[in-house]
């Protein structure tokens, strides 16, 4: 079994998410979070899975989590 | 890196480890300050004690602990090289660092024994004394250093823009020396506004909810990183307080905060050591959005072309009335190396700041390429949670905070100024600068001047 990764699903916005949702899930990504006010479905799907996910109706985008750095406490610049 | 349990004291007065939530010597530093803070108690001392042993008395003051007290103790030279791990040092009431001649003890360990700093000391006794511990922190500011600083700042700016034909002279009068250079070249002080009525949320490292300049301030919260919202990091204690802080800080401290009226919506997306994920991230802005929040500050981002998401996050907040202000990053190394912008500054439906310095020149750092306004970013004063309470630091997150307690005093002026409108009445009212727009955007941000 392929291993899971953290990805980010953008939507159109133009079908109720909670239906975008369900169709991923069945599709069997693992709905963490549905981000109603600005169409993101986040969760973890498995590796290779992007191009079925990106086919169902609405999705505009798939990509992999990314990492937000700010630096330790105590960065001279952030 | 090595891990030792306990050694089991040889006396039979055993003891118990301590209350779960006592300041315990494994107890690690983040979870003592959270502990610390919310007691509202001393917010400097940890609750452990430093046992100091008389010169030459280490090995009895050991000794001592094990046997008179009880202690169940973990030896520094238990670990490689004596590099003690205290998070490791697991049941342990003490640890001993029989080199220097301390031991430290839990909090609950040396109540259970009598022990405290006003405890007396027998006079044959290995220990010399029983001290608090206490946190340890960055430099704090000296403020009377900092009146001088920004005098002398003043000055320079004044010379500088009479110098140069980077933009009209303007007097700062002595009824604004008490503001930081950012409010004063944005000219805060000279608007009326005060932000009363509007929403600013700022995703960030959460915020010092017991900062005492901020006491009586409505403060909405909300965190996505599994941790207390409470500010542990101070990064975001500090974008808050440019954004949201107060007009008149109490004693010589100068006016550092924009929009000192305004309802804040502290959104931690970021932990304690600063750092997160995107999810996470547009989890708060969504958040934000959700709570229609007219102005949206982040003061973070990751060096990644444009995302999808945050496009929309940023379409969708447009859509609501709100608007995403971002910081364009600090990857770059002017004038030899300027990176382009990063995410999420660099989605077109999210306002992207640069930095600038006092002379209102580009800061070494900024990014550019897709920059939208710019901002002071140069040794930037502001909140600092307890007990330091203020610090300078710099970047385009110290830039991003003064672009949205401006945009939070232009929203204030008009219920049609938002979304799109706001975006638009930001750039319009801007101070050009002789900078490329990549470098500087529509120029340096400004407060409405009535």
């Amino acid at each position: 079994m392929p291993q899971k990764q953290s990805l980010v699903i953008t939507t159109s916005g133009k079908r109720p998410l909670h239906e975008v949702a369900r169709d991923l899930k069945d599709a069997g990504f693992e709905v963490e979070e549905v981000l109603d006010s600005i169409n993101v479905v986040t969760g973890k799907g498995h590796a290779g899975s992007e191009g079925k996910l990106r086919s169902i109706q609405d999705v505009v985008d798939v990509s992999g989590d990314t990492p937000v750095d700010i630096g330790p406490p105590g960065s001279a610049v952030s | 890196m090595a891990t030792k349990k306990a050694r089991r004291a040889r006396a039979e007065n055993g003891h118990s480890n301590g209350a779960p939530n006592g300041a315990q010597v494994s107890t690690n530093a983040d979870e003592l300050l959270l502990a610390a803070l919310q007691s509202g108690k001393d917010p400097e001392t940890t609750g452990r004690f430093l046992i100091t042993f008389k010169e030459g008395a280490a090995e009895q003051g050991l000794e001592h602990l094990e046997t008179v007290s009880g202690f169940r103790t973990a030896n520094a030279r238990d670990f490689t090289d004596q590099a003690v791990v205290l998070e490791a040092t697991g049941d342990a009431d003490a640890v001993v660092f029989p080199e220097i001649g301390v031991a430290l003890v839990g909090s609950e360990a040396a109540a259970s024994r009598g022990m405290s700093a006003e405890a007396s000391i027998a006079e044959d006794s290995p220990v010399q004394s029983i001290d608090p511990e206490y946190f340890m922190f960055a430099t704090s500011v000296n403020t009377a250093d900092y009146m001088r600083g920004i005098l002398r700042m003043a000055q320079m700016i004044s010379t500088d823009l009479s110098e140069t034909e980077v933009v009209e002279e303007f007097e700062v009068g002595p009824e604004v020396i008490g503001a930081t250079p950012g409010l004063i070249l944005s000219r805060v002080p000279f608007s009326s506004r005060d932000g009363s009525g509007i929403k600013v949320a700022v995703l960030d490292t959460g915020f010092d909810l017991g900062h005492p300049e901020f006491a009586g301030r409505s403060i909405a919260t909300g965190t996505f990183v599994g941790q207390p919202v409470q500010d542990l990091h101070g990064h975001g204690t500090h974008t808050a307080g440019t954004a949201c802080g107060p007009k008149s800080p109490a004693g010589a401290i100068p006016r550092y905060g924009i929009g000192f009226r305004t309802q804040m919506f502290i959104g931690k997306v970021l932990t304690n050591s600063g750092s997160g994920t995107q999810a996470q991230v547009l989890a708060g802005m969504n958040w934000a959005i959700a709570n229609k929040c007219p102005v949206i500050s982040m003061s973070l981002g990751a060096a990644i072309p444009v995302q999808p998401s945050y496009t929309a996050a940023g379409a969708a907040a447009l859509a609501n009335g709100c608007l995403i202000i971002a910081a364009a990053g600090n990857d770059s190394h002017r004038p030899a190396l300027i990176r382009p912008a990063g995410a999420p500054a660099n989605s077109p439906t999210i306002m992207s700041v640069a930095a600038l310095d006092r002379a209102l020149r580009p800061a070494t750092f900024s990014n550019g390429g897709k920059v939208d306004i710019s901002a002071v970013g140069v040794d930037v004063f502001s909140s600092w949670p307890r007990p330091v309470l203020h610090r300078t630091i710099s970047g385009t997150s110290m830039a991003t905070p003064h672009v949205a307690g401006c945009a939070a005093l232009w929203a204030q002026t008009s219920p049609a100024l938002r979304g799109v409108a706001l975006r638009a009445k930001l750039i319009a009212t801007a101070r050009h600068l002789p900078f490329p727009h990549s470098d500087v955007g529509a120029g340096l941000v400004q407060a409405p001047p009535f």
